[in-house]
């Protein structure tokens, strides 16, 4: 059958050859579209990425300000109804506050006759959108003014909401910044060994075999632990990006490389050759575009493992640091049983990091399905 | 089967040398080296420093010559009198602290690779041979959520379940009378309970990758001629599934060892970090904290090392059951 | 019209296929692989199939020994009746599908051997423990019994130095000695029945040639039947007793071999016998000439399959209503309007 349709195929057109070409985009994209999960993942990860640029926008607070009236205070849960009735207005209940002698802690309870009601674009402290427009409008807010924690506040009575939207910044950034590292370097490498083969491929699958039999995190706790000390926040962001995309790069490079080992045997790649296309030419013209979707599928799927490392890094306080806020600079409020079991809302972070890892995971997995032909 | 052994021998031994190599420039790569930390840290805390402390230290770790020379002593230190280099967080020999950390480490990330393959095996092979049912869904729905739970996370989640509904802290390797007892097989039984948390955190997060692999590759064999030739012999379903095309799944499987291996000790680190095992983990992260520098990079290497030496293991059991390699 | 079920009244008939069906159900829709054959096969004899590529051989072939269920087919309709070592006729379509019953039959009374020796075994054990398994799962003998069995089957497929072969892996024997240990394993239990898919195809001329001779002996040997699958009207001319055609799921036309050569029919057999070389080892251009390609068989042409191909085409019948079977003579059945009074 395949033979049939083969020869079938030499016979043709090139007008309708070129129409076959781009069917197979739209094949795959159809494809794509067939994957359930990886279509609504793919809105999941738009709505972090637009959370992620819009961080001043959507938190209703400052994520830096201390608040001690709220210290350790619990999740307020928006209601549309409660004993006294429904409201179509969504409201929070307010805290009352109770002090245990003993321990000396706060101990908080809602008002269930208080209502604090909630309205979309309030006005609230200034902030610079993009560093650039300043404004005051915030996306939610209560109207009263008071604050409102929808996820709890930590020791410091921060807002935890607030700062997981600005932790949503700094750690899909991370991820996408490593990521874009990591495929350069990958591309780069990974496409010189399967470009030229040979000695350079064996040296190159060497070094990534090595590098893939290490254990990866007390590699990159080692690397991280060297950051010194006294850098500022944005050096030692990059220095952990940097970090993440050396190690991350390993499994580009094989992708990439198998990729060009496959398509340098292919006959249009030696016709382009012997027409007297200069190498260069021949890599970027005739050989990136047909391995750009397993790529972009690799690509994907790269960026919640570099997600997920700076999470461990951080959470572990060797990668990001206070004041910067991340994920992992977050959890690390939780590292110890004891703040776990008074503060569960502190684990709300690693929430965001699964939802995230899972969401960017399915749509790697629905575009390698489609990148791959074989698939039905 | 010789001339393979030999060179899977070989390039475990590069492989080794090449870590060493990365383990010493993670020590050097902090500014200044461990002694003057050292000396900074003793004038800081007010201590008087020794100058014939320094000197002898200096020379026995070669300080003041170029860093390839402190790397060769660091090895042969290492290779002749098994000396790792000088804590000073402790302020005692980094052979003294680890090798009680690492035979745990060891148990620890055995315990959770049998763990996830005694899982992962059956579930991979239900998951190929009913394809697309209800069930396959669901074992590869629960194994992305595995994938994209951060271990430590995991830990963190169970242990509150288990503080909240049981009042226990399932922490440390040993309950309190235990620790300093010596061993016997209550101690060993008390080791084994505490295990299980640990074990099933470490051991899910290598899971999912093994049954979506086990699961591609029994889908491929499975369309294999030779099942088709098996069938045909009269053969029942469940003897030839198994004699045949899991026979064959199972040995790229094994090759899995190689990354699984270095994924669980790596898992490991942190989630021991987390409940507060004794194994290298939170010793390890203490030391790179305060940039103990020679501890942190000895850590490295032994993990490391032992790493390569399982995954050489498994090559060579690999080629013990697959006659393709064996006869090559 | 009820074709007459001769299975029942003639002890010579070993195999009956009656209005076999065989679907698969795709997502692109029901591929209808078998589209309703039937067909006789007497004991002692060679049956050549032909036809080209994607006409349901190889679907027929599985549906015989009901190894189609688990590849996603299902025998949609008709029976399967074969005669069993004991005398008893079974209709192998309706027994439940991997049950008791029918892997007792699959290997120990029907042999299948298959195109691809390279890949037939598994490369994991030896091909002496693939072959005792099967003699094992059948006949309730020790292993060292079996592994003697083994031995002697090698050497009857004559496999030189059969005692060492035997624990060789299949990686370490040549594809014509693999395919000579297939036979081996499929003759293990002295089936009646053997069901050779290609087995040739896939190896170089020289040694088809020997593996082709070494069937024929066999056959004879063991008093068997052999149906023969291939796309080579060159081996069929030299093996085969009878000729099945097989044009889109269907039997077009079924006649001893001299007269498909002699006297074909059915055009669609007149096309393929044209278009056999004349000049013994010229290229084979085998179905070449025949205009336009094979439809799919998800989406069979109404009336007569291979109207849209047909020379002698009669519009309003050809493209409408499906041709019959019909006798010609003692052996020669065509289904062709050209040929069909029935109506
Ligand atoms: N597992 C399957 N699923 C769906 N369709 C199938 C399957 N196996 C075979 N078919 C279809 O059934 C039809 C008959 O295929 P079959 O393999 O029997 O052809 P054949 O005559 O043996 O061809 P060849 O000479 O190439 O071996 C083809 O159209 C094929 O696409
Ligand atoms: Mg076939």
């Amino acid at each position: 059958m395949a033979q049939n349709t083969q020869g079938v195929e030499a016979t043709k057109d090139p007008k309708q050859l070129r129409y076959e070409t781009a069917s197979q985009w739209q094949l795959m994209w159809w494809k794509f579209l067939d994957h359930k999960l990886a279509v609504i993942s793919t809105a999941v990860v738009i709505l972090l990425l637009l959370i992620a640029a819009f961080a001043e926008f959507v938190a209703p607070q400052d994520p830096y300000i201390h608040r001690s009236q709220f210290v350790n205070a619990p999740p307020q849960v928006i209601r549309f109804w409660d004993e006294n009735g429904f409201s179509l207005r969504p409201f929070v209940h307010d805290y009352e506050r109770e002090r245990d002698m003993r321990t000396l802690r706060t101990i908080y309870t809602f008002d269930t006759d208080s209502r604090i009601y909630l309205r979309f674009f309030v006005e609230g402290t200034e902030y610079e959108l993009f560093s650039l427009i300043p404004s005051s409008v915030r996306l939610f807010g209560t109207e009263s003014g008071e604050p409102v924690f929808l996820f709890g506040a930590d020791r410091l009575g921060r807002d935890l909401f607030s700062r997981v939207i600005y932790g949503t910044r700094i750690s899909m950034t991370i991820g996408f910044i490593g990521v874009v590292l990591s495929f350069v370097l990958g591309i780069t490498i990974g496409g010189l060994a399967g470009y030229y083969g040979g000695i350079i491929d064996t040296i190159v699958q060497r070094i990534i075999e090595l590098l893939m039999s290490i254990p990866t995190i007390p590699l990159w706790m080692g690397l991280a632990a060297a950051v010194p000390r006294d850098w500022s926040n944005v050096q030692v962001y990059f220095a952990i990006t940097i970090i993440l995309s050396l190690i991350g790069w390993t499994n580009l490079a094989r992708v990439v490389r198998s990729q060009f080992l496959s398509l340098r045997e292919e006959d249009f790649v030696m016709a382009a050759q012997l027409m007297g296309a200069s190498k260069f030419r021949v890599v970027f013209l005739h050989m990136l575009p047909s391995f750009i979707s397993y790529v972009i599928a690799a690509v994907t799927l790269a960026i919640p493992t570099m997600i997920l490392t700076e999470t461990a890094l951080s959470f572990l306080g060797l990668g990001l640091r206070p004041p910067t806020i991340s994920w992992g600079v977050l959890l690390q409020e939780a590292q110890n049983i004891r703040s776990v079991a008074l503060t569960p809302w502190l684990m709300i972070p690693g929430l965001f990091v699964v939802i995230a890892v899972l969401s960017l995971n399915f749509v790697g997995d629905g575009l390698r399905d489609a990148a791959d032909p074989y698939t039905q | 089967m010789l001339a393979y052994l030999l060179r899977r021998s070989v390039w475990m031994l590069v492989t080794i040398v090449l870590v060493s190599m990365l383990s010493f420039i993670l020590i050097q790569l902090p500014p200044g080296d461990f002694l003057s930390t050292y000396i900074a840290q003793l004038s800081a805390s007010g201590q008087q420093v020794d100058a014939a402390e320094v000197a002898a230290l200096e020379a026995r770790y070669g300080l003041d010559r170029p860093v390839y020379v402190q790397y060769a002593m660091w090895i042969r230190g290492i290779v002749t009198r098994g000396d790792f280099g000088q804590s000073f967080q402790w302020n005692r020999p980094v052979s003294d602290l680890i090798w009680e950390r690492v035979w745990f480490t060891v148990i620890l990330s055995g315990a959770s690779f049998v763990f996830s393959w005694v899982v992962a095996i059956p579930i991979g092979i239900f998951s190929a041979v009913r394809k697309y049912s209800v069930g396959d869904y669901l074992f590869t729905f629960l194994g992305f959520i595995g994938l994209s739970t951060p271990n430590f996370l995991l830990a963190l989640v169970l242990m509150w379940l288990l503080y909240i509904n049981f009042g226990v802290s399932p922490g440390g390797l040993f309950s309190q009378e235990y620790i300093d007892a010596p061993w016997s097989l209550a101690k060993v039984w008390d080791m084994l309970q505490h295990l299980i948390v640990p074990v099933v955190v470490i051991g899910t997060a290598g899971t999912a990758g093994l049954i979506r692999t086990l699961r591609a590759r029994l889908l491929d064999e499975l369309n294999r001629p030779y099942v088709t030739t098996a069938r045909a012999k009269g053969l029942s379903a469940w003897k030839l599934l198994i004699r045949y095309p899991v026979r064959l799944a199972i040995l790229p499987f094994i090759s899995t060892v190689g990354w699984v291996l270095p994924q669980l000790v790596s898992g490991g680190i942190i989630v021991a970090i987390v409940l507060n095992l004794p194994t290298v983990g939170p010793m390890l992260h203490r030391s790179l904290m305060s940039q103990d520098m020679y501890l942190a990079g000895s850590f490295i290497l032994i993990i490391s090392v032992l790493t390569v030496i399982g995954t050489l293991v498994s090559d060579l059991l690999l080629a013990w059951l697959d006659p393709r390699i064996r006869y090559e | 019209m009820t074709q007459p079920i001769r299975i029942h009244n003639d002890p010579g008939v070993i195999l009956e296929l009656l209005n076999l069906r065989t679907v698969f159900e795709t997502r692109g829709g029901t591929v209808r692989a078998v589209n309703g054959i039937s067909f006789y096969t007497r004991n002692d004899t060679v049956l050549g199939v032909v036809g080209e590529s994607g006409c349901g051989k190889t679907v027929m072939a599985h549906s015989i020994l009901r190894t189609v269920d688990p590849m996603g087919g299902k025998v949609a309709d008709g029976n399967i009746f074969f005669r069993r070592k004991n005398g008893e006729v079974v209709d192998i379509a309706s027994l439940p599908s991997e049950g008791r019953q029918l892997r007792s039959l699959r290997g120990s009374e029907i042999s299948m051997i298959f195109q691809e020796p390279m890949t037939a075994f598994s490369p994991v054990y030896t091909i002496g423990q693939q072959i005792m398994e099967v003699i094992t799962l059948h006949q309730k003998i020790p292993s060292r019994q079996a592994k003697a069995k083994a031995i002697e089957m090698l050497g009857r497929v004559s496999i030189p130095k059969p005692e060492v072969r035997v624990d060789a892996y299949p990686h370490q024997l040549s594809g014509g000695m693999r395919q000579r240990a297939m036979i081996a394993m499929a003759l293990s239990c002295q089936p009646k029945l053997l069901i050779a898919d290609e087995p040739t195809t896939a190896l170089d001329v020289t040694i088809q040639a020997q593996i082709l001779e070494l069937m024929v002996a066999l056959q004879r040997e063991f008093e068997m039947n052999i149906i023969m699958i291939t796309h080579d009207l060159g081996v069929i001319a030299e093996l085969a007793t009878d000729v099945v055609v097989m044009y889109l799921g269907s039997i077009v036309e079924k006649a001893p071999v001299g007269e498909v050569y002699s006297n074909p029919k059915h055009p669609y057999t007149k096309a393929l016998q044209e278009s056999i070389p004349r000049v013994e080892g010229s290229v084979s251009k085998k179905l070449a000439t025949i205009s336009g390609s094979v439809p799919s068989a998800k989406n069979i042409p109404p009336g007569c399959p291979f109207h849209p191909r047909c020379r002698e085409f009669m519009q309003g019948q050809c493209d409408v209503h499906v041709p019959t079977l019909e006798t010609l003579s003692a052996d020669h059945t065509v289904a062709c309007w050209l040929y069909g009074g029935g109506e």
